[in-house]
């Protein structure tokens, strides 16, 4: 039913209608904004991704006719924008993830201790992640928090399934070892004590 | 699921989305849209034009012969005979107006700014073409089908006695308006009657129902289309050349 | 974008209409002035591709129009000197129908057709069929259609004939509240209806330029030397009596 709502809208845009395209960009802009910001980590960098990818978006509209999913439609130029924009910056200094959290301790919508803990996890994914290889990311994150399946993920990165459930595959065993001698460690730091 | 799905929302740090970018992104895309036109080849909506732009008049015709079709269907006691001519005198008729439509443009001074659009003079009078076309075969092909419900006419001869005459009389208007390089729009259709004035005055009701006749008006229906092929791609090239099409006389 | 005019001729029976034209339009508003019988209309014809000049080309960036054929057309909204209209048709008809044969899509159509009606001061009557409407109306359905496609290239032949003074202002004020990137040509025989607003000035005669200029002060002075010698009725048109 969703698939068709959003087939319906890009009629519509195509068509000219401008409510249409609001429309879109509100059901589909927190999904975008937030796999931009989990491949780059910073706030600004992902707001001006997201809106690179809805005007991209726009354009392919006007120009293709797409006749898949939406979903996976959207996320390829998404995917796209967010491995153009990493080439660029790998010539500049990696960048931290921002304090977004602060914001929210400040405005009194979470508890100190629970800000910690979720900076904590935030800082603690983050790295996991970053240590990643890019394709490998990439994979991990639109299958966990996208939730598209291998074979979506190898239409939207535009790689054969193989390499699409290999990449997501050698990922988490990358995590896993990292995890794993994270907690190991953490076992010797208690020993130690 | 659930439960996986929450804990991932534990881990996940991705922040919350501020209003004012969704609107920033919202304005970005409809500026665009407003500087750019979707890239539409849309030929339904160009048919359904072509067809508001035939004139009342043209629908008029038909519906008034259908209902005369039916009104001798229903009051009326003819034989084969009187049916089938009944058809080959209502055909013309409904075809009379059709050329005049077609060159309307010609004559309301319209094909110098409709020379100058996306879907040009060409492809514009195919459409054309087929929009008046199908009403006329429509109609005929409803009158038709009434003749050989009422009647019992066979319903190939219905056919070919309302098309032969439908199909010779824009010929022969098409010739003479494009020879004469009429321009008025009046005069365009007072000369479309001569034609059809001329097929009564042939007088094929003696022709009509030889065993041979059928070859005949098959013949004469051939000959017809493809006279009238050859003269509408006449016009067409003419069209294409675009000086032909305003500097009509 | 650039419109270039490179030696073009055009002749009719014997008679050089456009006689060896050499003209670069860059974006801005041009403005075409010229007594009737100087060659405007046949050289605002070859620019939208009605006529094949005899001899020389036209080009758009470098393209040939001829050649350029519907991707050329799609940049083109043409107001032409005299031109017809269905009468069954109302405005909004008229100007759907216009959208329709310039591939704009409805919503598009329906928006831009009721937007512009209402610029031009038409949107009550939108639903009146134009055979009830007076010359001047016309002309503003007619400047409407031009606008449609928002063109990149904008040929306006003789635009305010028809158009009492309110309207003819209404109008200069509308042709300079568009964007800055179109080609506008508007071709005319009156002075006031370039004077102030064109970014430069062409004075026809004969089929040829005479003059080529920014906009000036003493624009009358200037376009009635060039016709001095002719006939006197040329160039005393509208407010220059």
């Amino acid at each position: 039913m969703v698939a068709t709502e959003d087939r319906r809208l890009i009629n519509r845009i195509r068509n000219g209608d401008k409510g249409a395209f609001e429309e879109l960009v509100k059901r589909h802009y927190e999904d975008i904004f937030s796999y931009c910001y989990r491949r780059t980590g910073n706030r600004e960098d992902a707001e001006d991704l997201t809106q690179e990818v809805f005007l991209k978006l726009v354009k392919a509209i006007y120009k293709y006719r797409h006749t898949g999913k939406f979903r996976n439609f959207i996320f390829t130029i998404a995917v796209n924008c967010c491995n153009d924009f990493i080439r660029r910056q790998k010539t500049r200094p990696e960048k931290e993830p921002d304090d977004t959290y602060l914001d929210s301790a400040v405005s009194g919508e979470m508890s100190p201790s629970e800000h910690m803990i979720k900076r904590e996890n935030r800082f603690i994914l983050y790295e996991r992640l970053s240590g990643l290889k890019e394709e490998q990311k990439e994979a991990l994150v639109l299958h966990y928090f996208h939730g598209f399946k291998a074979r979506e993920i190898a239409e939207i990165t535009g790689v054969p399934l193989a390499t699409a459930k290999s990449r997501i595959r050698q990922g988490l065993e990358h995590l896993k070892k990292e995890y794993e001698k994270d907690k190991d460690k953490h076992i010797e730091r208690k020993g130690a004590r | 699921m659930r439960e996986m799905n929450e804990k991932r929302e534990k881990a996940d740090w991705v922040p919350a989305v501020r209003q004012e970018k969704v609107e920033e992104v919202i304005t970005a895309g409809s500026l665009f849209m407003d500087k750019n036109v979707p890239d539409v080849n849309n030929v339904w909506v160009l048919m359904a034009k072509q067809l508001r732009y035939l004139s009342p008049s043209l629908w008029g015709c038909q519906l008034l012969l259908l209902c005369a079709a039916i009104a001798a269907a229903l009051i009326t006691s003819m034989d084969c005979s009187d049916a089938g001519y009944m058809i080959f005198t209502m055909a013309p008729v409904a075809g009379f107006l059709t050329v005049p439509e077609m060159l309307k443009d010609l004559q309301y001074n319209m094909s110098e700014l409709e020379s100058v659009c996306r879907y040009d003079g060409a492809k514009v009078l195919v459409l054309r073409f087929i929009s008046a076309g199908l009403i006329n075969v429509l109609c005929l092909t409803m009158i038709s089908a009434v003749m050989w419900e009422a009647f019992g006419v066979s319903f190939l001869k219905t056919v070919i006695y309302g098309l032969v005459p439908y199909v010779w009389v824009n010929v022969i208007n098409l010739f003479l308006i494009m020879l004469l390089r009429i321009r008025s729009r009046r005069a365009g259709v007072l000369l479309s009657v001569m034609p059809v004035a001329a097929l009564y005055l042939f007088q094929p009701e003696n022709m009509m129902f030889y065993d041979g006749a059928v070859v005949f008006w098959l013949a004469a229906l051939a000959a017809g289309v493809l006279l009238g092929a050859g003269e509408v791609c006449l016009i067409m090239k003419e069209r294409n050349k675009r000086e032909g099409a305003f500097l009509w006389n | 974008m650039e419109l270039r005019i490179s030696n073009v001729t055009k002749t009719y029976k014997g008679k050089r209409a456009v006689d060896s034209f050499d003209l670069e339009l860059g974006e801005g508003l041009h403005g075409l002035l010229g007594a009737n019988g100087s060659g405007k209309t046949t050289l605002m014809r070859m620019i939208c591709g009605l006529l094949r000049p005899t001899e020389g080309v036209i080009t758009i960036d470098g393209v040939d129009i001829a050649q350029a054929g519907e991707g050329y057309r799609e940049y083109l909204g043409y107001l032409p000197q005299h031109f017809g209209y269905y009468p069954n048709f109302s405005a909004m008809d008229f100007m759907t129908y216009m959208a329709a044969l310039k591939g704009l899509p409805k919503t598009i159509a329906m928006e831009r057709s009721e937007s512009l009606l209402d610029e031009l001061g038409l949107y009550a009557v939108r639903k009146k069929k134009l055979k009830t409407y007076s010359g001047g109306m016309l002309q503003r359905v007619g400047i409407a259609q031009a606008l449609l496609g928002n063109p990149k290239i904008l040929v306006l032949d003789e635009p305010t004939a028809g158009l009492d003074p309110k309207e003819r202002v209404r109008f200069r004020q509308l042709l300079t509240s568009l964007e800055k990137d179109k080609i506008i040509i508007l071709s005319t025989h009156i002075v006031s209806d370039v004077e102030k607003i064109a970014d430069d000035v062409i004075i026809m005669k004969e089929g040829g330029i005479v003059y080529r200029g920014p906009q000036t002060d003493n624009l009358e002075d200037l376009y009635l030397h060039f016709f001095r010698d002719g006939n006197p009725e040329d160039g005393m048109r509208g407010d220059l009596k």
